[in-house]
């Protein structure tokens, strides 16, 4: 095509869900903190897959999409190194679900988390192993997803 | 359904039960703003042709549904252009060539050829 001085553009962009720029800061404060934290390094993966599954689950039911997100990246901080005792007397005592929680109720709200929500959080992560009975929907949604997770491990996702 | 003649089950019943047997498959009107042409505008991605008589400010085209910057992609279907900005060199766009804009750059203008010979 011969170049005659005008220029007509295409331009290509996706659609992101549109988000609110608080609501994404505490989001990637939650993701920077757990990608930095999830040791030995095979331990990161399994949350953005979590959280994709868990919402996944969840569509057409009213789950609190910001308790279900920071529930699924915090909920096994207590298993990373540097989080769980290196004794192996006491590791094999260790239950990382107080630890999580408690470490979640300190950190999240610096990230700007709504603190109304803290309790949910909580809940979802008290519940969120196999032989829990979770009583909230997000921690029916998250417990459910974490065993379909432990079924096909390597399902993929969509990248963060 | 076919298997290449392999000895398989075919799943028929379940996957006519799978089957979406409507789709928004089609030909798609764009639609003609001021400023622009919204050739598609779906859940996943936009696609727009842009014309530029001399230059034009990337700024001139936010869009308000969209205050964070995305990734974008620049495609020249006629002309060539060149792309400047206060904190880059001057990257050219040849016809038919194509740059990929990180989310993180800052404010750009486009200009035509006759604007920077």
């Amino acid at each position: 095509m011969e170049d005659t001085g005008g220029l007509d553009l295409i331009r290509m962009t996706p659609n992101w869900p549109a988000r609110d720029t608080m609501n994404a800061a505490w989001r990637a404060s939650v993701i920077g903190y757990i990608r930095a934290e999830a040791q030995p390094a095979d331990k990161f993966g399994h949350q953005p897959r979590l959280y994709t599954l868990a919402a996944k689950l969840g569509e057409g039911t009213p789950f609190d999409d910001d308790i279900l997100f920071a529930a699924a990246w915090m909920h096994d901080l207590g298993v990373f190194l540097g989080h769980r005792p290196q004794d192996p007397a006491e590791l094999a005592r260790w239950d990382h679900v107080p630890y999580t929680i408690a470490r979640s109720r300190e950190l999240l709200p610096g990230w700007g988390f709504p603190a109304e929500k803290l309790d949910g959080v909580a809940e979802a992560i008290r519940t969120h192993q196999p032989h829990d009975e979770p009583v909230t929907i997000e921690a029916v949604l998250l417990r459910d997803a974490d065993i379909l997770e432990q079924l096909v491990p390597l399902e993929p996702c969509a990248p963060w | 359904m076919f298997d290449y003649g392999r000895p398989r089950e075919l799943h028929i019943e379940k996957s006519l039960e799978a089957t979406r047997l409507v789709t928004r498959a089609g030909k798609i009107a764009p639609r003609v703003l001021d400023d622009r042409t919204l050739l598609i505008d779906v859940e996943y991605f936009r696609v727009e042709r842009i014309p530029v008589n001399v230059s034009r400010a990337s700024a001139s085209l936010s869009d308000k549904d969209r205050p964070e910057p995305g990734l974008a992609y620049l495609f020249a279907a006629a002309g060539t252009a060149r792309i400047t900005g206060p904190d880059f060199e001057p990257v050219d766009l040849p016809t038919r060539g194509m740059v990929a804009v990180p989310a993180a750059s800052p404010p750009s203008r486009w200009r035509t050829r006759a604007a920077w010979t």
